[in-house]
């Protein structure tokens, strides 16, 4: 009796873990338990950065995320300054809800993170000589081992470099370098041509003006759609998240903080209208 | 030794409630697909939904809608609960049914409870300003003057949009519980030269009062709000069944061919973009 006793215990005691195991809690639970969404971010003028002089966090998706929080009535906590390698790790650990930046949504990360809906659109184009005609009738000229592309290991321009002129000859320099140094590398004919976004190019020719050029300004070699963090396979979160981006959106806001913080016309682009006007409403 | 184990055996069988996992909750897709049908709570608004007294019969924008997707979906369509857009949330957390089936604007504050489908279409919300001042015509940052005055409903969200984005504007400010018809009235009557609200108002008002007001000349609505059916949240395969089968009707034309019967001019929604770019 003894012997069948210790082993019913046994059986029993054996079943108890798998029984106890609660579900995780989801970020949306945690959220909405702490009433408040604590953001990581890397800083990047315009979308967050901090004044020189006062100190004070300032940015287009620092008010973008504040204002979440207040339709959301949801405190924001501006929990961790992260660097750009390490901002994801951050989410993943558990040590802030969002990554609260400019994120380019990509398909590398998307592996490994989701994504908010995105509020507005960073256009990224070929930047070559101001004389050099190569590349004028056609980018995809550039896309031949003749010719040599300067980009940054592991950012923006090796991605697009390695999808769009994956013929091209690389002139590959480490992340630790910033990006205007790859205008310098086209201005100084060590490589031929770059990609880059136009607020860097805008100020690179404020300060070299005559030198380069953008190559077709009418057609961006690509859009960057520009989003917020999100953890994977966390459907509720996400959705709250989306439907109040698309809001402020719709309501006017994001076009208000784009034009706040916009230096240059046409180097932030909103989302299109997603209705078609008709004849009665002209 | 038998009577100690006998106890701990006790206390680990009566404990074990407590530690054990409750079996899943039943997701609302599986109810639906079990019993084959989608219950439906509802509103009442205008072209969007309405029922016939004397004949019971439902009918609106939202009610051809609904019945297309459950006839393409093969499930039965149930109209099982009336209730208002201030209750319906917890109509959805408590199961009471399976989709708030009128038109819902997406907002965040909702957002916080509940899930939506993709915009069927916009709510437009448009300008009005009296016949034959033309002063906003395509211009309307000279809104925005000292010299000019709005009328607005305190609390809504057409006074806030008016607070935000024409600041330096005078403001006509009526008490809460007034309604869109005395807003009207006072731009009619000479009160306030400009007002924002629902292109659905607006067009009831212009019918019943003709050649008092009229709509602000634009490119476009001055706002249009994504409206769609709300559902509950995190409820993935319910949603995605829903949004396929109303993309599917977008993309037929059955969402088209409803709004040209219940708003042929358009003149209280917005159709959603092609999802393409058509070469000229």
């Amino acid at each position: 009796m003894n012997n069948l006793l210790v082993a019913f215990l046994f059986l029993l005691a054996s079943t108890l873990p798998a029984a106890a195991d609660a579900p995780r809690e989801t970020v949306f639970d945690r959220v909405m338990q702490a009433g408040a969404i604590r953001c990581g971010y890397a800083i990047w003028d315009p979308a967050v950065y901090k004044d020189e002089k006062t100190g004070e966090m300032k940015g287009l998706v620092y008010d973008l995320v504040n204002v979440i929080g207040k339709r959301l009535n949801l405190k924001i906590a501006w929990a961790e300054e992260a660097s750009w390698g390490t901002i994801v790790e951050g989410m993943h650990t558990g040590r802030y809800d969002m990554i609260c930046t400019g994120l380019f949504a990509t398909s590398g990360r998307a592996k490994v993170i989701d994504f908010s809906d995105p509020y507005f659109y960073l256009p990224v184009y070929l930047v070559a000589r101001k004389h050099d005609a190569r590349f004028d009738v056609s980018n995809e000229t550039l896309n031949d081992p003749r010719y040599k592309i300067a980009v940054l290991d592991g950012e923006l321009s090796s991605i697009l470099a390695a999808q769009v002129f994956p013929k091209a000859t690389v002139d590959s320099m480490s992340q630790l370098n910033d990006v205007p140094l790859l205008l310098k590398e086209v201005e100084t004919k060590k490589a031929d041509a770059t990609v880059i976004e136009p607020e860097t190019f805008l100020n690179y020719d404020a300060h070299n003006p005559g030198l380069l050029k953008i190559v077709d300004p009418a057609h961006p070699l690509s859009l960057m759609a520009t989003t917020l963090g999100l953890p994977q396979n966390d459907l509720a979160f996400k959705r709250m998240i989306d439907v109040t981006v698309r809001e402020l959106i719709f309501d006017g806001t994001v076009a208000a903080l784009v034009k706040k913080y916009e230096k240059h016309d046409g180097t932030m682009l909103l989302p299109a209208r997603p209705f078609q006007p008709t004849e009665t409403q002209k | 030794m038998k009577r100690l184990l006998l106890a701990f055996l006790f206390v680990l069988v009566s404990a074990l409630p407590a530690l054990a996992v409750d079996a899943p909750k039943e997701s609302v897709y599986d109810r639906v697909l079990r019993t084959g049908t989608i219950r439906c709570g509802y509103g009442m608004w205008d072209i969007h939904l309405k029922k016939d007294p004397n004949t019971g019969k439902f009918s609106g924008i939202f009610y051809d809608y609904m019945e297309a997707l459950g006839k393409a979906l093969n499930l039965k369509i149930e109209w099982a609960e009336e209730v208002g857009w201030g209750d319906y949330i917890a109509g959805l957390v408590n199961d009471r049914f399976d989709a708030y089936c009128t038109v819902v604007g997406l907002n965040a504050e909702r957002a916080r409870q509940v899930d939506f489908l993709t915009p069927l279409f916009f709510l437009r919300s448009d300008v009005f300003a009296r016949v034959g001042d033309a002063r906003f015509d395509h211009h309307l940052e000279r809104i925005n003057q000292p010299d000019v005055t709005m009328t607005t409903i305190e609390g809504d969200l057409y006074g806030k949009i008016a607070d935000r984005e024409f600041p330096l504007a005078k403001k006509l400010t009526l008490p809460q519980l007034a309604t869109t018809a005395e807003l009207f009235t006072s731009l009619a009557d000479g009160k306030s030269d400009v007002i924002i609200t629902d292109a659905s108002s607006g067009a009831v008002y212009l019918h019943n009062n003709p050649g008092k007001i009229e709509r602000v000349k634009l490119d476009a609505p001055y706002r249009a709000l994504p409206a769609s059916i709300s559902i509950k949240g995190g409820e993935y395969r319910f949603q995605r069944m829903l949004d396929i089968a109303t993309i599917e009707m977008m993309a037929n034309g059955t969402i088209g061919q409803i709004l040209d019967k219940y708003d042929p001019q358009r003149e209280a929604v917005a159709d959603a973009a092609d999802p393409v770019k058509v070469k000229k």
